[in-house]
């Protein structure tokens, strides 16, 4: 299992003399989201990278709408040239499609972090690329299991992302800016954000040339699963010690990839003036209450539905407005009421008015009909004609 | 000088007299109910959830007989019904999509709208549906559009970050009807990019469980050294609703997007009422059809449909993206609620000619109160409401939600007209 890490900046080269990780993503300026290399800083960390007999990738992790696109474009192409590029790593489906098409030779690793929850479409991407997808980078939002499976059964290997800051917000506009403007270094602010609405505080928000991001107060680690996730097959962790990039934490990392120890891990995380969290490792229930915020829909379904109650006038009346296009409803006829809370009552018609109260004997789609008071029937009640099948009530 | 240069500097796109290219008019609709109000009000297609797939799970989703139903309507009036499957569905939510898809397929959905490629691999094996690509997946540019093109893909939502300008590149390089959202509220997010209440409430915000966090205030500390090691000269806070976007508002522009061919324009606000629905979906018919009949885009014009739009419950409008990357302009950063001008009273459920109105109310109003029925065709028609009674002809001065009133008659008012009071 290969270990990836990420170089923000020039003074990160210093970790390749330490030589701990197999995969370098240099991450630009220009190419990528939070990177802040410009482009000689970058040309030089991948000469210093192939030196040293790892593997750069060039991460080109931006979205970028068309125009931007057209600007960009030009200078992935020239770059990837003048640099001998052999592997990048691409979240867009564009610039995906745009080094398919163009470059014929380099190697994909594709970033599936953002929507990809699935098997199927996983493995159609891949398909997709022909052969050229050298790697998929998976969502931060899978359980172990599924990690599990789709080490297994995706055909090239999977990267999983075991320690570092979690993204959980990104927009192209400039949040920060519009009232701090002045606090801008290098073209960044950086903020703590909390809100009144507990547990939203402690975000680390950073504002540059690509836009907002935001991220979680706590950091990731699942570094403590590191022999469970090489047994399921996973081809590489990508570990991201910002910002505290140093010799002090390659030490500590190190010491802990070598013992595996609880004890050098705790270390490591000490290194940070944070929490963690394991995310989603140990199960993803983000769907759990789902079925308490649904609104519950009426039972309309059945063919016997004939409409709902308007207004119920206390020891008055009943208002019901006739919905269904297939059913009437006839004096002598018994009628169902089902109540939001689902109680159930039935009234036999013995006379039915019409909105001038004059009588009735038929009442048809769209008709309003006054019916005898019913207790415990409030409006939106459902009503239902009795007699044949009745599925769902 | 170009359409974008002459548009930028000028305001508006002039209009020639040739045929003009009218988009799609595409209206939500959160329940049956809304469907019907929005096909009644001239949507040419709505959009809606069902009851499993979808990204709002507190709409009133769709029953299958709902659906069956709503499609019948909306096609016996000539609309075009889409349903959104455009959750990003995991392994687990795929067991059913192929049994969906094909029901979908028999009742005669117009298309599904869709942001996993799983989903349409499934829907596209299963089906003759045909296949929208959901603004969730963020399709920016037309190498994204090509990609997903060969998919199987027949329109592009494109992300909210694409202007109309950038929308009509992706349509002519990838070849491929091209929709944009023109009205309501806007993530702030890159859509399919926010995780907030993923990993802050347990909800998934991709799977219709989104807590609209970039909605709350938060405060701000610019305190802390950036990357470089710098320290600010003093701890500073700011408190504001940083993450809230205006709301979008681009009736002004449907000359430019006519000219570009947008095919269609979508409204946001499946979770919004009736009042939402007939409003908004009764502004941009009349503009639209406006444009289509050799209409110019006056001052005069624009403004009262202007006074349309403000009053549906919103926030501060803006273009966002429409004409240039949004400004920080764009944040609503001072405000947490919508604006709300106007509320729905009720619908109109009865019109006996020359005697009353009957009316369901849905919020109470009073009797002297003047209300205003938002006519399908039409300007608004007021209403004085002199009298009040109730089915027994006895006078109400006050009335209460979930009941039936007879206001005063007035001609031109029909069935199914919804009826709102200004509150502001």
């Amino acid at each position: 299992m290969n270990l990836t890490t990420v170089l923000y900046k020039k003074e990160d080269f210093e970790f390749l003399e330490l030589a701990l990780f197999d995969n370098y993503l240099v991450a630009s300026k220009w190419f990528s989201s939070v990177g802040m290399m410009d482009m000689a800083s970058a040309i030089e960390a991948f000469e210093k990278i192939r030196l040293a007999g790892k593997k750069g990738i060039l991460l080109l992790d931006i979205l970028l709408s068309e125009d931007d696109f057209n600007t960009q474009i030009d200078r992935i192409r020239d770059f990837i040239h003048a640099n001998d590029i052999k592997t990048v790593r691409v979240q867009d489906i564009g610039i995906f499609e745009f080094i398919l098409d163009e470059f014929k030779d380099i190697e994909i690793e594709l970033s599936l972090k953002a929507g990809h929850h699935n098997f199927v479409s996983i493995k159609n991407w891949v398909n997709y690329g022909k052969g050229r997808v050298s790697k998929v980078i998976l969502s931060t939002e899978l359980p172990r299991e599924t990690i599990k499976k789709y080490a297994k059964e995706i055909p090239v290997p999977v990267e999983v992302y075991a320690f570092g800051s979690i993204l959980i917000f990104h927009s192209p506009r400039h949040l920060l800016k519009k009232e701090m403007d002045e606090y801008s270094r290098n073209g960044e602010i950086w903020a703590s954000g909390k809100s009144e609405e507990s547990p939203h505080q402690g975000f680390r928000i950073l504002d540059n040339d690509r836009g907002t991001f935001m991220f979680h107060p706590k950091k990731l680690s699942i570094l403590e699963y590191k022999d469970e996730l090489q047994g399921m097959g996973v081809g590489a962790l990508f570990v991201d010690l910002y910002p505290k990039i140093n010799p002090q934490t390659v030490k500590v990392l190190s010491e802990f990839l070598e013992d595996t120890k609880p004890e050098s891990l705790t270390k490591l995380k000490e290194c940070y003036n944070e929490k963690f969290i394991r995310g989603f490792y140990l199960g993803n229930k983000t769907d759990a209450l789902f079925s308490k915020l649904r609104v519950p829909t009426a039972h309309r379904d059945d063919p016997n539905f004939l409409g709902e109650v308007l207004e119920s006038h206390k020891n008055r009346f009943i208002a019901v407005k006739i919905n269904s296009k297939v059913r009437k409803v006839n004096v002598g006829d018994e009628i169902l009421f089902l109540t939001p809370e689902g109680k159930k009552q039935t009234q036999r018609i013995r006379d039915m008015r019409n909105i001038l109260l004059e009588p009735i004997d038929v009442g048809a789609k769209d008709d309003i009909i006054y019916l005898r008071y019913s207790r415990g029937v409030v409006p939106r009640t459902n009503v239902f004609l009795v007699g044949g099948d009745h599925h769902g009530i | 000088m170009s359409i974008r240069d002459e548009v930028l500097m000028h305001g508006n796109v002039s209009s020639g007299n040739s045929k003009r290219f009218i988009p799609e008019l595409l209206s939500p609709a959160g329940s049956l109910e809304k469907l019907m109000t929005a096909v009644k009000y001239g949507a040419d297609a709505v959009y809606l959830g069902g009851e499993k797939f979808g990204l709002r799970t507190r709409a009133d989703n769709f029953s299958s007989s709902e659906l069956a139903a709503g499609v019948e309507f909306a096609h016996s009036r000539g609309s075009k019904v889409y349903v959104t499957i455009n959750s990003f569905l995991h392994d687990s939510d795929l067991i059913d999509l192929a049994n969906y898809a094909k029901f979908l397929d028999k009742i005669k959905v117009d298309a599904v709208i869709v942001s996993d490629l799983g989903a349409i691999s499934i829907i596209r094996e299963s089906s003759d549906l045909e296949v929208h690509l959901s603004t969730q997946t963020s399709c920016l540019n037309h190498y994204s559009a090509k990609a997903w093109k060969n998919q199987g893909v027949t329109r592009i939502v494109t992300g909210r970050e694409v202007s109309i300008f950038e929308a009509a590149e992706m349509k002519k390089k990838a070849g491929i009807e091209i929709e944009q959202f023109i009205h309501g509220s806007m993530c702030m997010s890159y859509s399919g990019h926010c995780t907030i209440s993923n990993f802050t409430q347990g909800r998934d915000s991709n799977r219709g469980g989104c807590a609209h966090s970039c909605r709350f205030l938060y405060t701000l500390s610019y305190d802390s050294h950036d990357r470089e090691g710098l320290q600010s000269k003093e701890n500073r806070e700011r408190k504001g609703f940083f993450m809230s976007s205006k709301d979008l508002n681009g009736l002004s522009e449907i000359p430019l997007f006519s000219k570009f061919e947008i095919d269609s324009l979508k409204v946001e606000g499946r979770m919004k009422g009736a009042l939402y629905a007939a409003t908004i979906t009764k502004v941009y018919r009349e503009a639209l059809d406006h444009y289509k009949n050799g209409g110019n885009f006056d001052d005069q014009i624009l403004k009262e449909w202007e006074r349309e739009l403000k009053k549906v419950p919103h926030r501060d409008y803006a273009k966002a993206n429409l004409l240039t990357k949004a400004s920080t302009e764009t944040i609503l950063w001072d405000k947490d609620s919508e604006l709300e001008d106007y509320v729905i009273i009720g619908e109109v459920q009865k019109v006996v000619k020359d005697q009353f109105i009957l009316a369901e109310v849905k919020n109470s109003f009073l009797k002297g109160d003047t209300l205003e029925v938002v006519a399908i065709k039409g300007k608004p028609k007021e209403i004085y409401c002199s009298s009040v009674l109730n089915i027994f002809d006895e006078e109400i001065e006050k009335t209460r939600p979930s009941t039936l009133v007879k206001i005063p008659y007035q001609t031109e008012i029909q069935s199914g007209d919804v009826i709102r009071k200004r509150v502001n």
